[in-house]
């Protein structure tokens, strides 16, 4: 699941402009290390990969998804998270319907 | 190509029904989210809802409502000889006064695109090896979002001491945007979809109390189409099952939780509080806004670039931008009081080629999506059925 949506988001980035700075992506964490004493990891999109600084995220790790804002990790991903509050919202809506 | 699996589909047909079987009232949602304009107009999605239901866009693109003399104070640093601004590419070919960014690289400015602020430490360091004696600057603007990552390199030159670099600071925060928004009796807006990855730092802790003040729920939402309508429905739960009851708490529902927690990014909440503090701001069309943007704390003020180029004068001379008799109306647009096709300019003398407003300029502005997306379902948008 988690492969989709960032194949989704690459796209809207891909249309946006490889420019665009408002945008942030969920990519995998292929690997993590220490550089000039920044917590770095390399991380794919769907096929690219890119540095990316994971100071703000310190419980993500390698094989996890992180959500990435200009080359910075903001949140760490939780698909289990998504499914439930999808079904929450299925139970929503099963709320009275019009007349 | 399309990037959405037969079960993002099913979600969004099982989501869509679901809205179409609650709304009973008439409901003006506002988002403020330049990747949520652009999701909704690139899916078509204000479309697969009622009728009664209507999107209204917010000022959710930071480039849009970056203020006038900011800008003009980017372009004159970006004007020395001695300087290389680095700034995120959406920048460039947004108009100030007298010029834009573009205009001035092509007079011979030295401004990097940059992808991350980071990468502006890694210029400063290479100017200082390479013994350029070029200082540079960060144009740092941006929403709750993109500042953990400006704090990320203020910290890291001043670890390393760097002496050549410096940081244009222009970031805003979107809660006082949005009261202030609801503060106008006459705003019109039911619900609101809040930006999920300003959120995803900030938490949504202080959407509460503004949920509450005004009675307008807020979703914290996401940014694919099934994230979208699920923010969508989660509003109009909310609006349609308290109506008429005043004794209810409004509440914000995230509906973004693969991604936001409510007390957001406990470590990037840390950063920014040690290096920025709150300031009254400017935002272009909606004017000063109390306590609604950064500045750098006492401790980083050495990095600061407006102190640094104090009443310099620029080296390079740049062409003026022609002047244009506007009836542009990007302030209504970025406070969702009209959508961009009402405006009598848009896709005429306005369009992303020749933008006479911010909305038009940056690909995230509710103007470039509109003009991007609509003119696919809706060739009168394009002033008639030439294109």
């Amino acid at each position: 699941m988690a492969d989709t949506v960032a194949a989704d988001t690459v796209t809207v980035a891909a249309d946006l402009g490889v420019l665009s700075m408002c945008l942030a992506v969920p990519g995998r964490i292929l690997s993590v290390e220490s550089l000039s004493g920044l917590r770095m990891g390399v991380v794919d999109f769907g096929g690219v990969t890119q540095e990316v600084c994971l100071e703000y995220t310190p419980e993500a790790g390698v094989g996890d998804y992180v959500i990435v804002h200009v080359g910075i990790a903001i949140s760490k991903l939780d698909p289990t998270r998504a499914a439930d509050s999808l079904s929450t919202f299925q139970e929503i809506s099963a709320l009275p319907g019009r007349p | 190509m399309s990037a959405y699996s037969s079960e993002d589909v099913r979600d969004v047909e099982a989501l869509a029904q679901g809205i179409h079987r609650i709304t009973k009232g008439n409901w003006t949602v506002m988002e403020v989210c330049g990747g949520q304009t652009h999701a909704i107009l690139k899916n078509g999605i204000d479309q697969l809802l009622p009728p009664a239901i209507r999107i209204v866009h917010g000022p959710g693109c930071p480039v849009c409502v970056t203020s006038m003399e900011v800008l003009d104070r980017a372009m004159e640093i970006a004007s020395r000889d001695d300087v290389v601004l680095c700034t995120y590419g959406d920048m460039l070919r947004v108009p100030g006064t007298k010029t834009d960014l573009a205009r001035i690289r092509s007079q011979g400015g030295k401004i990097r695109v940059i992808h991350s602020p980071l990468d502006a430490c890694k210029v400063a360091s290479e100017e200082l090896r390479l013994g350029t004696g070029r200082q540079v600057v960060l144009f740092a603007i941006g929403f709750e979002t993109t500042a953990p990552a400006t704090a990320m390199a203020v910290r890291a030159a001043h670890m390393k001491s760097l002496p050549n670099f410096s940081v244009l600071v222009s970031h805003v925060l979107v809660p006082p945007a949005l009261q202030a928004i609801l503060s106008d009796p006459d705003h019109g807006i039911d619900g609101i979809l809040a930006a999920g990855h300003v959120c995803a730092i900030t938490g949504y802790e202080a959407y509460e109390g503004i949920a509450d003040q005004y009675r307008t729920p807020i979703a914290v939402t996401g940014f694919s189409p099934v994230d979208i309508l699920r923010g969508m429905l989660a509003v109009v739960t909310e609006l349609e099952s308290s109506k008429g009851d005043t004794s209810r708490h409004t509440r914000v529902i995230n509906a973004y939780s693969q991604v936001v927690e409510r007390c957001g990014n406990v470590a990037a909440r840390r950063a920014l509080d040690e290096v920025f503090e709150c300031c009254d701001q400017v935002w272009r069309g909606m004017g000063t806004l109390p306590q609604s943007g950064f500045k750098l704390r006492s401790k980083y003020q050495a990095l600061d670039a407006t102190e640094r180029f104090a009443s310099e004068t620029s080296s390079i001379a740049c062409p003026a931008l022609p002047t244009i008799q506007s009836h542009c109306r990007a302030a209504e647009v970025l406070k969702g009081k009209i959508r961009p096709t009402q405006c009598e300019a848009f896709g005429k003398e306005c369009t992303p080629a020749y933008p006479l407003g911010a909305p038009m300029v940056s690909n995230e502005g509710a103007c470039a999506a509109y003009y991007h997306h609509q003119s696919r379902n809706d060739p009168d948008v394009l002033g008639g059925s030439s294109r």
